[in-house]
């Protein structure tokens, strides 16, 4: 998926990439290439997680009630993968990577889903006159 | 004293026995018998109430029995000026400080007496208020003040604010009031910067690291174990 992204760069910003010579392409890109909550929670003592952070700080400002019901059971079973691999504890290299993979799997199927709840939702809610029999 | 609401003294910077005196001199005779707001008042008021209702005593007050005539007047004046149209509800509760004054002395004290020890060594003032209020819903003030402590913790409130099931609880509205400022005017001077910078940026943290753990009970314990982990550093460093 590609996107195009046209923006006054802040003026903190621009500075800040005139200083030290940064493309702010570039900034984007190591930012949006670190956001992933297979990696964050399974990487608990690791770098590179302020990204997701950043994008959890914005879930929490932003905070949507309506399809939180719908998402509760993947958020578990994220939670339920967290524990099984790592048992509270940071993992090893191995158990690090399975649960990654777990959690990978439940974004997968918790996006399908979704995406097909999302269409029921705009198909029941068509005036009947548009509706296709 | 309950540990919870220990942890969330030592996170706050508060004494407790300074926390249960303001509660105590928040409880006021005038709002529970009105429905005006008044910040901090309410709440503890209200704390007392939810307590007797869990708790009713269906007896008549003995503390009132021999001046039964003269407590129904002091309710009666208090709830006239409570009706009141065009004056703040601080001027209607200042009204009501001699007619409460003059009920607290016709009362035959049965739970209270002016002073409560806390232990040994802390003493709280019961204001006529707060003895009233024991006096007539027949509850000692340890009673009301373990009630309220009870009713803090701050990782039930804050897994009940991520998982979205705020409940209400007038005595955690009220000890936020305190945090806020309420019923302190000294600066307060921090003692254990290092573990409470490592306290705020771990509780920075750790909110979203908890985003998956959906299961009230499962979030709450988690942060009990965040909570006590900082409290033992933060008691260490004072």
């Amino acid at each position: 998926m590609e996107f195009e992204y046209k923006s006054e760069l802040p003026e903190d910003f621009q500075q800040l990439c005139d200083i030290f010579q940064v493309q702010p392409t570039a900034v984007v890109k190591s930012i949006l290439d670190k956001i992933s909550f297979p990696f964050f929670y399974s990487h608990i003592n690791e770098t590179g997680r302020w990204p997701t952070f950043l994008f959890l700080e914005l879930l929490d400002e932003n905070f949507d009630e309506k399809e939180m019901e719908f998402n509760e059971p993947y958020l578990e079973r994220i939670n339920d993968a967290v524990k099984a691999n790592l048992r509270g504890g940071i993992g090893t290299p191995e158990t690090k990577s399975k649960t990654e993979k777990a959690i990978r799997n439940v974004m997968r199927e918790w996006h399908k889903n979704l995406a097909k709840a999302r269409a029921k939702y705009l198909l029941d809610n068509l005036p009947n006159e548009d509706r296709l029999e | 004293m309950p540990l919870d609401f220990k942890i969330a003294c030592v996170i706050y910077h508060l004494k407790p026995e300074k926390v249960l005196q303001t509660f105590i001199n928040h409880v006021s005779f005038f709002m529970s018998l009105s429905t005006d707001y008044l910040r901090g008042f309410r709440e503890a008021t209200n704390t007392l109430a939810e307590f007797s209702f869990e708790n009713i005593n269906y007896s008549a007050s003995p503390a009132t029995a021999e001046n039964r005539d003269f407590t129904i007047k002091c309710v009666r004046n208090v709830i006239e000026i409570s009706k009141r149209n065009g004056i703040s509800a601080e001027k209607k509760r200042k009204k009501c400080i001699p007619i409460v004054r003059q009920l607290n002395l016709s009362l035959n004290h049965q739970i209270t007496k002016p002073k409560f020890y806390l232990d040994e060594n802390t003493v709280l003032e019961l204001c006529d208020d707060f003895r009233i209020r024991c006096e007539m819903l027949q509850h000692t003030p340890k009673e009301f003040l373990e009630y309220f402590m009870s009713k803090i913790s701050l990782a039930d409130r804050d897994a009940r604010i991520a998982l979205n099931k705020i409940n209400e609880n007038p005595a955690l509205a009220f000890f936020e009031l305190v945090t806020l400022g309420l019923g302190r005017n000294e600066d307060t001077t921090i003692v254990n910067g290092e573990a409470q910078q490592d306290f705020i940026d771990e509780y920075q943290t750790i909110k979203y690291e908890l985003f998956i753990v959906r299961d009230l009970e499962e979030h709450r314990a988690l942060m009990e174990q965040f909570y006590l982990k900082h409290y033992q550093e933060l008691i260490k460093a004072i």
